[in-house]
């Protein structure tokens, strides 16, 4: 499971992702669209001013009557005349003429037009305007040459005239273009945002449920299943998925009733050889007895079968009790002692007394609920292990431990050995069943599986127990055990 | 987190250029847009009462000067049918170079003519004008051969196109046209 912070801005990311992908796709296209239309908008606004403009100029011009040279007086009437009649806007007529420059406004000489027009409207007979920028303010320039008809041709008059023309009106209308345009396509963006958190719900949806199943199956609840719903890739996904659960949970079953059924082949061997080897013990005792008046030959090969015969019963008689684990019969028979007595007493009836050998550091006066056959079991099995495999002295400590993480107070028992300790490699494999801790050693003392069955009757506590070695050496294995009852069943191993 | 930062770069770029033309722009300047012809003025007096004469405006253009036939001190009431005096084209011949009048000196006009020592004189025919100047013709410049070759062309109840050569005290000039 990951830390929450990493989820949720996976989460944030996928999302965010698909919010800025369909932003920048509406961006792009409101924007373009936006830029299109106001491009030919702007166009076809000034494309109208100006033709209007130049046209009519042209037409108002063609009225008029001068001499030549022009009268500078009566030209300024009649530029005064034709500034009124500007269209779409009030002109500002300019004439000029050799050095004659007349106006229809104050100043005789605009400053709008340009050099450039100047030029062009004196080298070609043509019309021509220009706009211009100029304090800030758009203006449109107008020269219109004036030619008269002479003889079957016509002649430039040398008189040209300019209209000059704020813009203002047509900049005010582009401007709120722009305007318009940027207001449509924000709430257009902010509208985007609806189908796009709508497309990144319908996907993160079922990414979401995909993920609370796979965590479930992880706990190991094979039986989940993701309901699908359409054909998109996403259901295509979660078909997947459940086909995948249903194949894992069909070999999980599997693996499961081989498991099972091998159990129960363990457990039925057991039983079946119980009863013979009961038979063989009691013939192997009697010719025990009388090993002492046999060949020696033969009083080695009898006393051979008798130890072996032993083992085996041993072995049974461990298998027996491990499959009732495994197939979970084991049974707690709690009753409340006194922790310390109950130690001595294994100690004592398998003569496990000597000082040299044992030390125990056994307070008195710790009562716990434990079942005193399994206890001894326990104990039993960690001192036996300690002096076969480790070195004496081995201690036996008893204590109590505060409650700790969430914990309660728990009973404490700790079985340390003088031996080398274990080897770090062999640890992890310590309550394994049949684990050897000397490849070399092919065949030992006890049945391979007293360890197995200590850590089950710990379990079956509800306490923990760990292999660990001392500071000064020697293995210590530590076991664990809720001072408030048995009735916790469920517990792990720790290492 | 790379890959994420580069995403959102280019997402940023590319709203910016979505966004970016319809900011910054009203109504821009332009270039000299050429648009229709020009505009034909009334020229006052009429055809038949001027005479044009052809002077140079301060840019150095050749420019038309109307004058009305026997008003002011430009020439004599002389019609081309009439006999009597010297032909009028040799009047709008001195009157070109005499120069412009005062109002066309006040508009700025002036003339690249020398004054001549004689009497230039002026040959026409339906096609084509013969001009005796008594200078010498090589050494005039360009418009100031224009200005005497549109004088002529239009002198006479001419309309513009006749093909006139320029002779003088150094010979001839090939024949041209006003409008050349």
């Amino acid at each position: 499971m990951r830390p929450r912070g990493a989820r949720w801005r996976a989460r944030a990311g996928l999302r965010t992702r698909l919010l800025l992908a369909f932003l920048l796709v509406a961006a792009v296209s409101a924007g373009t669209t936006a830029t299109l239309t106001y491009r030919k908008a702007r166009t076809a606004i000034l494309e109208q001013a100006q033709d209007t403009a130049v046209s009519s100029f042209r037409e108002r011009v063609s009225d008029m009557a001068t001499p030549l040279p022009i009268e500078p007086q009566s030209l300024q009437e009649q530029l005064r005349a034709l500034a009124r009649q500007g269209k779409p806007h009030p002109w500002v007529v300019f004439a000029e003429y050799g050095s004659i420059r007349v106006s229809s406004g104050t100043s005789p000489v605009s400053t709008v037009i340009t050099p450039q027009l100047r030029r062009a409207a004196l080298a070609n007979p043509h019309g021509g305007f220009q706009r211009v920028e100029k304090h800030g303010e758009p203006w449109l320039t107008v020269a219109v040459p004036t030619v008269f008809r002479a003889g079957k041709t016509v002649r430039p008059t040398g008189l040209v005239l300019y209209a000059v023309m704020p813009l203002s009106d047509e900049e005010a209308n582009v401007r709120s273009m722009v305007t318009a345009a940027r207001d449509g396509a924000l709430p257009g963006l902010a509208v985007a945002i609806i189908p796009a958190l709508l497309a990144a719900r319908s996907v993160l949806r079922p990414v979401r449920d995909l993920r609370k199943a796979s965590q479930s199956m992880g706990r190991g609840r094979l039986d989940t299943r993701i309901q699908v719903k359409g054909g998109d890739e996403l259901a295509d996904l979660a078909r997947t998925f459940n086909e995948s659960a249903i194949a894992l949970e069909r070999s999980v079953g599997e693996l499961r009733d081989a498991e099972a059924r091998a159990r129960r082949f363990a457990s039925d061997v057991s039983h079946e050889l119980r009863t013979p080897l009961a038979g063989m013990l009691a013939v192997t005792e009697v010719l025990d007895e009388d090993a002492a008046r046999l060949a020696p030959d033969t009083a080695a090969a009898v006393r051979l079968i008798s130890a072996e015969t032993g083992k085996l019963a041993v072995l049974v008689e461990d298998l027996m009790e491990i499959s009732r684990f495994d197939a979970r019969a084991a049974e707690l028979n709690t009753d409340e002692v006194d922790v310390a007595q109950t130690i001595r007493k294994t100690l004592t009836i398998r003569r496990w007394t000597d000082p040299d050998r044992i030390v125990t550091e056994l307070p008195d006066g710790i009562r716990a609920r434990l079942d005193p056959r399994r206890f001894d079991i326990v104990v039993a099995n960690l001192v036996g292990n300690a002096l076969r495999h480790g070195g004496a002295p081995v201690t036996v400590r008893l204590r109590k431990a505060p409650e700790a993480h969430g914990e309660g107070t728990r009973l404490v028992t700790e079985v340390a050995d003088s031996g080398p300790g274990i080897r770090p490699e062999v640890l992890p494999h310590i309550f394994d069943r049949f684990y050897k801790a000397d490849s070399a050693r092919t065949r030992s003392e006890g049945s391979g599986l007293g360890l197995a069955i200590t850590l089950e009757n710990v379990r079956l506590h509800g306490g923990t127990i760990r292999a660990a070695n001392g500071p000064q050496g020697g293995a210590v294995f530590t076991v664990e055990i809720p001072l408030t009852g048995g009735e916790a069943t469920g517990g792990e191993v720790r290492k | 987190m790379k890959r994420r930062g580069a995403a959102a770069a280019r997402a940023a770029a590319a709203c910016v250029m979505a966004v970016a033309p319809l900011t910054g722009c009203g109504v821009r300047g332009s270039d000299v847009i050429e648009a229709g012809g020009p505009a034909t003025v009334t020229v006052f007096p009429a055809d038949e009462q001027r005479l044009l004469l052809f002077f140079v405006s301060p840019e150095g253009r050749l420019t038309p000067v109307a004058r009305r036939v026997g008003g002011d001190g430009s020439g004599q009431a002389v019609r081309s049918g009439q006999a009597v005096g010297p032909p009028l084209g040799d009047k709008v011949l001195a009157a070109l170079f005499a120069g412009p009048s005062d109002g066309e000196r006040a508009a700025g006009l002036r003339t690249r003519l020398p004054r001549p020592e004689g009497r230039p004189a002026m040959k026409w025919s339906p096609r084509d004008v013969l001009v005796h100047l008594p200078l010498a013709v090589r050494d005039l410049s360009e418009t100031a051969r224009r200005q005497v070759v549109c004088t002529v062309a239009y002198a006479e109840g001419g309309d513009g196109d006749a093909e006139v050569t320029l002779a003088g005290q150094d010979g001839a000039l090939p024949p041209t046209h006003c409008d050349a």
